[in-house]
């Protein structure tokens, strides 16, 4: 019966159940264009006003423009941006492959489960906490120093360890695993598998398969990995932070140290840059994605 | 003692279970926690820095009568200020704590009440003396608008052996232990907030005449830039192992001993000393003296109009009186206003006289440290904060 | 005959290899602060000696008993906010004509600092519409920052749900809320869930924006972070909290997991 329906070219345009698409979607723009749109117009307009003794002063000038060269304020943001890409690139090429067997190698079930589980928990846990516990594992007395000193393979504890660009990397490294994994994982747990087996059976080696088959199928997941990972990481706070120990100095903290001082317009300035740093990425990635993978299609495919 | 501490874990527990009965009330229902107070008490809702918090709030409670609700902030200033001048903490807090130095700006404004010094539930304040009650923690243009609860003059720890000092700690210790010695070279940390290190830096750089500077709390751009430069070029040499920003980091850095001298509170060396004994750091009397601060309460306009004086004055009250102070300077190892009633209250209450003999020692510590002249008075609302919290960003980006 | 991909071949070694490795940097310092949470001096890296002093801490103090209980009721609001609404969302972006528009305002949130939208709603709803903030506020920003992860999540499996199923069921004579609830919805219930997931994770630890839109309510990354200017130390607690959470959390979640990914 299914078969002899589903055979049957359906010529009558589908209909949504319940829920109108129309409404929905502009109740939605509505409610979030209120409190996120609005919002971040209004702010960004303090980047050109002043501040004085804790209060705004509504006089446009392009003092903090120029401020953010003067203080070196725009050198975080290019340090930032390094931080994030590199970052986001390694997290990619570890997920990937994990991912892939996670979602097709993996037979046991519950090892699968088991993993993913393992992959959610540590967002339970307070993110400083868990950072915190790198500065006794990496800091000069701490226990990788030992066991290389101890071990006699080194003769002086490595102070580069800790508090430096390699620390911050690595604290990054662990927090944005799990945010790359899963969109991954969740786009290739959804290629069916007949299609792996058509193109075998085809004769396509495993590489070929690879990137002709599950590239691109799993690229929603691909760029959702990304857009998870770097974005969040342009505005990483915790990390710098607690492994920086003030030799590596980002964006995020810049703005913290403005707001601390209640200085709206430095911090509406840097959020404007941050804003059009991660569009541009975005545009690029659309753009070059398009004439490969056809992403656009991905929208509309459902519609035939 | 054990059946007290019975009978406040069953209280606990069943506010915990009030408050989770609210919470899912709040789930099915509308936005909007119900406050749950019972009403036999006088209930105060005070805002501010954990500092002034008792580690057993029903102390103040059995004291006065009054149940004081704390919605707790962070040291920031830009949060305070903030809700301060733009979310009317005013409207739903009684009492709002918080460093010495608001006043300057929310005092004048009018959302700070002044003091009544006559009030007669404010009977300590009388004996209260000058040191603290005219202070920058209460007085602005000759105006007092806070009650002084506790203070100290900051400075660094250090470890004995890797400056050679005496391990006694009674020696005065100059700051370019922490900016340019080279015993000590790669293994500095400092404060990462500007309001701390910089000017510390700048008092450092003040007292040896290198630089002309009238108040390293409140630089001019020119002093900034001046005192930043010579920053970043000690960075540049090495000097600083870390920024840290946090009391737990403080701490940390002392027992994992990442670094020999730190710029840090005072408590942290305090909490290092609980398992470290005699092998912790010195709290440093400074050459350069150090910088003193305070945290006051003040009394937020609203809070008045609603008809709370009554209750206010008398929870100030108790904030100048033995049981805080007595507290206060066992937990925290801070000093305040009239210890001598903390060390009476401490002889009352049966502690050990070894704690009583540390109250005396700690108010003897910071009555000498706070008269060292070297020492300036913090000043969180300086008005050239904004300068300096820009030059800041070039060390920190350097 | 999946396997084949994967089946012994040196990918699978170096993909189980990396992500070990990965997981291992995840959960060495949870197990790290598993053990200093019994140990004496939690911040020193120094395990012994042994004390079950911090837990008694932890118990005998309320302080944090309502901002976790508020930090875990406003979670499952988000979450629940984020499920429904990112269903229909994401629902009906695929049937769009163009939705790159509507994706985009929706995703922008992803792309602002946190502290930036907290004091841009802080603003606009303090400042600007002089409102009171308080539970509510901390919901909108929340939900401004879990949704746009939610609704990707949704979108994900929605892109790839073959509408062709609705299609053959409505054929047979099913009424559209039938197709939807028994078949729509089981197929997309692994990104809905996980939209809920995050959303209640998201939700449970944020703080930045909490800081500008709390009014005076107490959260639990509020608390700690207010806590952090008590200058005593709150480490051994937020370490046992932690451990006790994570005991609790791991069964818990692993069966969840186990129903959703595992059972076919």
């Amino acid at each position: 019966m299914t078969a002899l329906a589903l055979s049957s070219p359906p010529r009558r345009r589908w209909r949504l159940p319940g829920t109108a698409t129309g409404w929905f979607t502009g109740w939605f723009l509505l409610m979030w264009i209120g409190v996120v749109v609005l919002p971040l117009l209004i702010i960004s307009t303090f980047s050109f006003f002043s501040m004085h003794q804790y209060q705004i002063v509504y006089d446009p000038t392009l003092a903090t423009w120029t401020s953010l060269v003067d203080t070196g304020r725009w050198v975080v943001v290019l340090r930032t941006i390094r931080f994030a890409v590199s970052v986001t690139l390694l997290e990619i090429l570890v997920a990937f492959p994990f991912a892939l067997w996670l979602a097709k190698g993996c037979r046991s079930a519950a090892v699968r489960a088991g993993v993913i589980t393992l992959l959610t928990i540590p967002f339970f846990i307070d993110a400083s906490s868990r950072i915190i516990v790198w500065r006794s594992i990496l800091g000069t007395n701490g226990v990788v120093n030992n066991l290389l000193v101890g071990s006699g393979l080194i003769d002086k504890p490595l102070a580069w360890l800790l508090y430096s660009d390699f620390s911050v990397s690595f604290g990054m490294f662990g927090s944005y695993f799990p945010t790359a994994v899963f969109p991954i994982f969740l786009t290739l747990s959804l290629i069916d598998d007949d299609l792996i087996k058509a193109s075998f059976d085809l004769g396509a080696s495993r590489l070929q398969t690879l990137r002709h088959v599950i590239l691109p199928l799993a690229m929603p997941g691909i760029v959702g990995g990304i857009v998870f990972t770097f974005v969040p990481l342009m505005a990483a706070w915790i990390e710098p932070q607690l492994l920086g120990g003030g030799q590596v100095n980002l964006l995020g903290q810049s703005i913290q140290s403005a707001l601390n001082n209640l200085n709206y317009p430095v911090a509406a300035a840097l959020s404007t840059i941050v804003i059009a740093v991660l569009v541009l990425m975005l545009a690029v990635l659309v753009v070059s994605l398009r004439g490969r993978f056809k992403m656009s299609s991905l929208f509309q495919s459902v519609d035939g | 003692m054990s059946t007290v501490e019975t009978k406040d874990f069953g209280m606990n527990r069943r506010s915990f279970l009030k408050s989770a009965g609210v919470s899912v009330a709040f789930a099915g229902s509308s936005l909007g926690f119900v406050s749950s107070g019972i009403a036999q008490e006088t209930v105060l809702r005070a805002y501010g820095v954990t500092t002034a918090q008792m580690d057993d709030p029903s102390l103040i409670s059995k004291a006065t009568g009054i149940k004081l609700e704390f919605t707790p902030t962070d040291a920031d200033i830009g949060v305070f200020m903030r809700d301060a001048l733009a979310n009317d903490i005013g409207e739903t807090h009684d009492i709002m704590i918080f460093d010495g130095g608001t006043q300057d700006i929310l005092g004048p404004q009018g959302f700070y009440a002044e003091i009544d010094e006559t009030n007669p539930a404010l009977d300590l304040w009388e004996r209260t003396p000058d040191f603290w009650k005219k202070s920058d923690i209460s007085v602005y243009d000759g105006k007092t608008y806070g009650v002084p609860i506790l203070g100290n003059c900051d400075a660094f720890a250090y470890f004995a052996d890797a400056i050679g000092a005496n391990p006694n700690g009674q020696d005065e210790i100059p700051y370019s232990v922490l900016y340019e010695d080279d015993r000590t070279r790669g293994r500095v940390a400092l404060d990462r907030v500007f309001s701390q290190s910089l000017a510390c830096m700048a008092n450092f750089l003040k007292v040896n005449g290198r630089l002309q500077i009238e108040d390293p709390a409140n630089l001019t751009p020119e002093q900034a830039k001046a005192v930043v430069d010579y920053a970043v070029e000690r960075k540049k040499a090495g000097t600083f192992r870390t920024l840290h920003n946090s009391f737990e980091e403080q701490v940390q850095l002392i027992q994992s001993r990442e670094v020999d001298v730190l710029e840090c509170w005072e408590p942290a060396v305090k909490e290092a000393e609980k398992t470290m004994k005699d092998e912790a750091p010195i709290y440093a009397y400074a050459v350069e003296g150090g910088k003193k601060w305070g945290h006051g309460a003040y009394i937020p306009k609203q809070a008045l109009e609603r008809g709370n004086g009554e209750a206010i004055y008398e929870v100030l009250n108790y904030f100048l009186g033995g049981e805080f102070r007595a507290y206060q300077a066992r937990d925290r190892s801070y000093a305040g206003p009239n210890m001598d009633l903390g060390v009476e209250y401490a002889e009352k209450s049966g502690w050990s006289s070894e704690q009583v003999e540390e109250l005396r020692a700690t108010d003897k510590k910071i009555s000498r440290k706070m008269s060292n002249p070297n020492a300036f008075w913090a000043k969180p609302t300086a008005p050239h904060a904004g300068v300096m919290e820009q030059e800041w960003q070039r060390f920190l980006s350097a | 005959m999946l396997d084949r991909i994967a089946e012994a071949s040196a990918w699978n070694v170096v993909a189980i290899a990396l992500g070990t490795i990965a997981l291992a940097l995840i959960y060495g310092p949870l197990i790290w602060l598993g053990v200093m949470s019994f140990s004496a001096e939690p911040l020193s890296g120094k395990p012994y000696p042994l004390t079950f002093a911090h837990y008694g801490m932890l118990f005998s103090n309320d302080k944090w008993h309502v901002p976790f209980v508020k930090s875990v009721v406003l979670g499952l609001v988000v979450a629940l906010a984020c499920m429904i609404i990112g269903t229909f969302l994401a629902r009906a972006l695929v049937r769009l004509k163009r939705p790159g528009g509507v994706l985009f305002v929706a995703l922008l949130p992803l792309f602002v600092p946190g502290l930036t939208i907290g004091a841009a709603l802080f603003i606009f709803l303090r400042t600007t519409l002089d409102l009171r903030l308080g539970m509510w506020s901390l919901f909108i920003g929340h939900m401004v920052w879990a949704f746009p992860f939610a609704l990707l999540l949704i979108l994900i499996v929605t892109i790839r749900f073959d509408v062709k199923l609705i299609q053959a069921a409505e054929d047979l004579g099913a009424k559209p809320l039938r197709c939807f609830l028994d078949i729509e919805l089981p197929l997309l219930m692994p990104g809905i869930s996980g939209a809920g997931i995050f959303g209640f994770l998201l939700s449970f630890n944020e703080l930045l924006r909490s800081t500008f839109l709390r009014g005076s309510e107490t959260t639990m990354p509020v608390y700690n972070w207010a806590m952090a200017s008590a200058q005593q130390s709150q480490v051994p607690i937020v370490f046992s909290l932690s451990t006790l959470i994570l005991a609790v959390t791991l069964p818990l979640m692993g069966g969840l997991f186990f129903i959703l990914f595992a059972r076919k």
